[in-house]
């Protein structure tokens, strides 16, 4: 080798030595950093080497590449290009990545200002999993702990796609049941066991004893490794037939099941099965293929991390978006019947009544303030009306003697004029989850009324459930896509499989005797309701 | 000297080249196509030499191979199509774009400081012609590494749509909207002269003009108010629009409807969902009803740009010159929800065009590339004409220069607030003397953005011939023929042997 060339030889060999020795103390650097708060906020975590290298590499240049591209991000959305705009929000966030303010923003202007310029629902739904998407999987990434970003992602779960005011929400909610249906699969509800299940595959590997089976069956199926397998399971949301049938066979289907919904579920959708265990316990048992107990979920997470007195604000936003998600949640809170968007039918969770109750309690105590006594009085008309129509007269009592105490004038009338007059008024201006309820809490009245043999009582039940029907569908004409309830027939069923659910067991096979001699009206067209399932 | 009187037998392939009459017929040299072909060569064999060079090519070919397969869109097919095509062509042409300048700059300015052109002018052999050499070098070797780069991106991108698992409905509804060649048909213009000689005709006879007034600028005062109405539909009114000559290629063709429109006013920021009607006159059943328009209605989101497709059978009027008529109608009050209902608005530059396709995608990619060979060309041509006159970082100076008014003046047009009719709204007079100024300076100087068809060609709009044609006059018979010319007179004109070796 010519002399020349030995400088640089070393020179290379000293860089080498000295990164090497540099990997050894950055650990304890940051640590340092973090302990002496030499810096306002915390080293980079978990970023992948792109990231770590540009946030390095271009130092303070980050900032005027992140300007650039956010005008160009402005720019094209004027010019309707939003084709950019996702990749541009990528690189915003990996230029940015502790600007947890922007990917906020970029992530609610996808969900809420690109996806109301499509006509189709598809695309609209595109563009707000696209949002969600830019916080979950993105944003948090990187900054896994940042209740800024927990808090939007729960706004968009509970204003764009629990409310009705998109065209597209119910698209939306229908989409994203089935989305949950796929990710819980025949799990739903069984968080304690897949919280136990292994999210690494050398846990798994402990679970199944060591034992090389199930890599021996990959390997035969032709997985290259277990990651090969778990991208398939994602794909089809269950474990392929064969596959599946030989896991069976060697006893280990459950474990594996297991751990790639328990890894699904906390990888991709961030869903911590301890935390919809400890939500559930606080709250009822939430629905989790609708999008309040994520709204909840998110609003949860968010405002444990705020407890300091400068973070008031937030953590009572986080607190708003809890009883308000838990509001809807107990007013139309259960998935009842899904197969598309005209079909969707949801009803009342009422066993939630006294934890939405709870938890207004709680803010206005711990606020010391009345920021919320005006929604608590509304949730309260809307829990005395919504319990009375679904039967529930001695709880719908307890409501109205507590909202009595808080505003004598607004409860003044005795419980039936009370629940007539907000009837009345609720049905000219009812969101559909209002109507929905409001109509199938007559038809269940109808039907108890049956049960117990007050057939002239029960028909003026199904008269006023069709009057009340009829009524809105009329009212919400033109904007059925919208705020349509589902056809009358499947509602009658549903409510009718409900009443058999809800009713004690006598009673309910008193409605199954009687129902075959009744009036036809009480008889929903043939078939059966099929379970909320996806193909 | 040598090069004038220079004659060109275009018959036989070569050139022959005079000296000038008074002078020996013993100078008289013929200078072959081999000559030219010489400086070509030696062009491309220096440039490929450059340091420069080999940093922008590197970049230049992991730009495209790694941008096409690494841009990620919003998840379409067509959203994939759109960012890996700007990206993609986008960074390349410019890279291109930057060699081409850098190179031509370079090379011919070096020649001379190093006194290299020396032993060339020295031969029988016309400056002009020596020119004309370093150009083509610099033009050929970028332009092939262009059409190279095309090729490849366009490889990558098909091989990448095949790779993506999308449905067989989204792949179609690419190739009709996307990867595609679509002519856009415009309305008739409303006939605003009319309008305004009756509104004018109408004011006179009421006596609201007073006597004296100044007949044109009232007119041009009822102009504006006509145009900006013209674009205006308030609650519970409909407008039409006529198309003529839609010529679709069959009946099976699709028709798209693009348009843009506000609610209320363009300028406000929190637009509003517009409950609306559109719709179109249906030739098939002009002889059962008066005026059979099949109406759908919509909520559209004001401030956005809409697609809205059409099969061409069912609209175009071929018994009435190909025509085709598109109604709006804006709903009244009652059907807003609750929400005030303002006018929708359209601007003239966002009023509903119909898009037909007329050529294939590749047919479409192709002439975008001929735009940005032209670009290249023109760009070489500076590059050349500068590097005649100046040393290396001055001659790149003088063209970036250039370029960066071109860009600057293109924005100084746009800055000024325009009014609902298209008309500019200055602040003062200032900004209205140094508006005009751009708009003159914009005459003179090339803005490479004029250039850009990749905007086109992603959202699947045709790149005209016409368009080809207007930008080879302009920007190559025009402003590169003037460079050229400049750039030969200079390096014909510059003393050789005055110039300082460093």
């Amino acid at each position: 080798m010519k002399n020349r060339y030995w400088p640089i030889v070393v020179l290379v060999l000293a860089m080498v030595a000295m990164l090497g020795l540099l990997s050894f103390i950055q650990g304890r650097m940051n640590a340092i950093r973090v302990e002496n708060h030499l810096t306002d906020v915390d080293p980079l975590e978990n970023a992948p080497p792109l990231v770590a290298f540009t946030s390095v590499a271009l130092g303070g240049f980050r900032g005027l590449v992140g300007d650039w591209l956010w005008l160009r991000s402005s720019k094209m959305q004027d010019e309707g290009k939003y084709f950019e705009m996702v990749q541009l929000a990528d690189w915003i966030v990996k230029l940015q990545p502790r600007f947890t303010g922007s990917h906020a923003f970029l992530a609610w202007n996808m969900a809420y200002n690109v996806s109301v310029t499509f006509t189709s629902f598809e695309d609209r739904w595109r563009w707000v999993k696209r949002g969600i998407e830019l916080i979950r999987d993105e944003a948090l990434e990187f900054n896994p702990g940042d209740p800024e970003l927990f808090r939007q992602l729960g706004w968009i779960y509970q204003h764009k796609m629990g409310k009705d005011l998109d065209d597209a929400n119910r698209y939306y909610k229908t989409e994203f049941a089935k989305e949950m249906i796929r990710l819980f699969g025949d799990y739903y509800g069984q968080w304690e066991i897949i919280q136990k299940a292994p999210l690494e595959e050398s846990k798994l590997k402990a679970v199944l004893e060591n034992q090389p089976e199930f890599w021996n069956i990959l390997a035969a199926n032709g997985y290259k490794n277990f990651l090969e397998f778990e991208q398939e399971f994602r794909n089809l949301a269950v474990i392929p037939e064969k596959v599946s049938r030989q896991l069976q066979e060697a006893g280990i289907k459950e474990p594996v099941e297991l751990c790639l919904r328990h890894r699904w579920m906390v990888n991709k959708y961030r869903l911590e099965p301890k935390w919809l265990l400890k939500l559930n316990d606080r709250y009822g048992n939430l629905e989790w293929r609708l999008p309040e107990a994520h709204a909840i979920y998110w609003a949860e997470r968010g405002k444990e991390k705020w407890h300091s007195a400068i973070d008031t604000f937030k953590r009572l936003s986080c607190d708003r978006m809890i009883f308000q998600s838990l509001n809807n949640a107990f007013q139309m809170g259960r998935l009842v019947y899904l197969k598309d968007i005209e079909h969707l039918e949801m009803t009342p969770n009422i066993s939630l009544v006294d934890a939405v109750d709870k938890a207004y309690r709680d803010v206005q105590e711990y606020y010391e303030e009345s920021h919320v006594e005006g929604a608590y009085v509304n949730f309260l008309v809307d829990a005395v009306v919504c319990l009375y129509k679904f039967g529930e007269k001695s709880k719908a009592k307890e409501y109205i003697d507590k909202g009595r105490a808080l505003n004598p004038g607004r409860f003044k009338l005795n419980l039936e004029e009370f629940v007539l007059q907000e009837l009345a008024e609720d049905m000219e201006a009812a969101s559909y989850q209002h109507a929905q309820g409001t109509v199938q809490g007559y038809l269940l009245q109808a039907y108890y009324q049956l049960a117990i043999e007050e057939q002239e009582t029960a028909e003026s039940y199904v008269v006023i459930a069709k009057q009340l029907y009829d009524h809105y569908q009329r009212f919400v004409e033109g904007t059925e896509k919208r705020r349509g309830l589902p056809p009358w027939e499947q509602m009658q069923k549903t409510s009718l499989m409900l009443a058999k659910q809800r009713f004690p067991e006598p009673l309910a096979r008193r409605l199954e005797e009687i129902l075959p001699r009744s009036d036809e009206k009480f008889i929903p067209a043939a078939g059966e309701i099929a379970a909320p399932v996806v193909k | 000297m040598i090069g004038e009187g220079c004659k060109i037998h275009y018959g036989k392939l070569y050139y022959k080249v005079y000296k000038s009459a008074n002078r020996k017929a013993t100078n008289r040299q013929v200078v072959s196509v081999k000559a030219f072909l010489a400086i070509m060569i030696q062009t491309i064999r220096s440039a490929v030499r450059s340091k420069v060079f080999h940093v922008l090519f590197l970049v230049i070919m992991l730009a495209v191979f790694l941008l096409p397969t690494t841009v990620s869109g919003d998840g379409t097919a067509a959203g994939l199509v759109q960012i890996s095509l700007t990206y993609s062509l986008n960074v390349v042409v410019a890279l291109i774009s930057t060699t081409t300048l850098w190179l031509a700059c370079s090379l011919l300015s070096r020649e001379i400081e190093a006194y290299n052109i020396h032993l060339v002018v020295s031969k029988p052999c016309p400056r002009w012609l020596v020119w004309l050499g370093k150009w083509a070098g610099v033009f050929v070797m970028h332009a092939v590494i262009l059409l190279v780069s095309a090729a490849v991106i366009f490889a990558l991108i098909n091989w990448r749509l095949g790779r993506g698992n999308f449905s067989e409905a989204e792949i179609a509804r690419l190739k009709m909207e996307t990867m595609v060649g679509r002519r856009a048909f415009l309305p008739q213009r409303p006939d605003f002269e009319s309008e305004v000689n009756q509104e004018y005709r109408r004011r006179l006879a009421s006596g609201e003009l007073e006597a004296g007034h100044n007949e044109g600028t009232v007119k041009g005062e009822i102009r504006r108010s006509v145009i900006a109405k013209e674009g205006e539909v308030k609650p519970g009114d409909m407008k039409t629009w006529t198309y003529p000559n839609v010529s679709t290629s069959s009946d099976d063709d699709m028709l798209y409807i693009r348009y843009r429109m506000y609610s209320g006013d363009s300028t406000d920021t929190n637009q509003k969902m517009i409950p609306c009607l559109w719709g179109f006159l249906l030739p098939a059943e002009k002889s059962q009803v008066s005026a059979p328009f099949a109406m759908q209605d919509f909520r559209i989101a004001g401030g956005s740009f809409q697609e809205m497709p059409v099969r061409a059978a069912a609209v175009v009027d071929r018994e009435q010159n190909n025509q085709v008529v598109l109604r709006f109608v804006n709903l009244p009050q009652e059907m807003w929800g609750g929400v005030e209902a303002v006018p929708a608005v359209f601007q003239a530059a966002d009023r509903p065009v119909i898009l037909c396709r007329v050529a294939g995608f590749f047919s479409n990619y192709a002439r975008s590339m001929v735009l940005a060979l032209f670009q290249i060309a023109f760009l070489a041509a500076l590059g050349c004409a500068v590097g005649s006159a100046f040393s290396t970082p001055v001659a790149a100076f003088a063209a970036i220069s250039y370029l960066v008014i071109g860009m600057s003046v293109q924005a100084a047009i746009g800055a000024p607030l325009r009014n609902e009719d298209g008309s500019y709204r200055y602040k003062n007079l200032m900004e209205e003397s140094m508006h005009k100024f751009a708009q003159v300076v914009r005459v003179l100087v090339v803005s490479v953005d004029d250039l850009d068809a990749t905007s086109d060609l992603a959202k699947g709009n045709l790149v005209e011939y016409s368009r080809i044609g207007r930008a080879f006059l302009n920007l190559i018979v025009i402003r590169t023929g003037l460079i050229a010319g400049l750039g030969v007179w200079i390096l014909t004109k510059r003393e050789l042997g005055t110039v300082i070796k460093r």
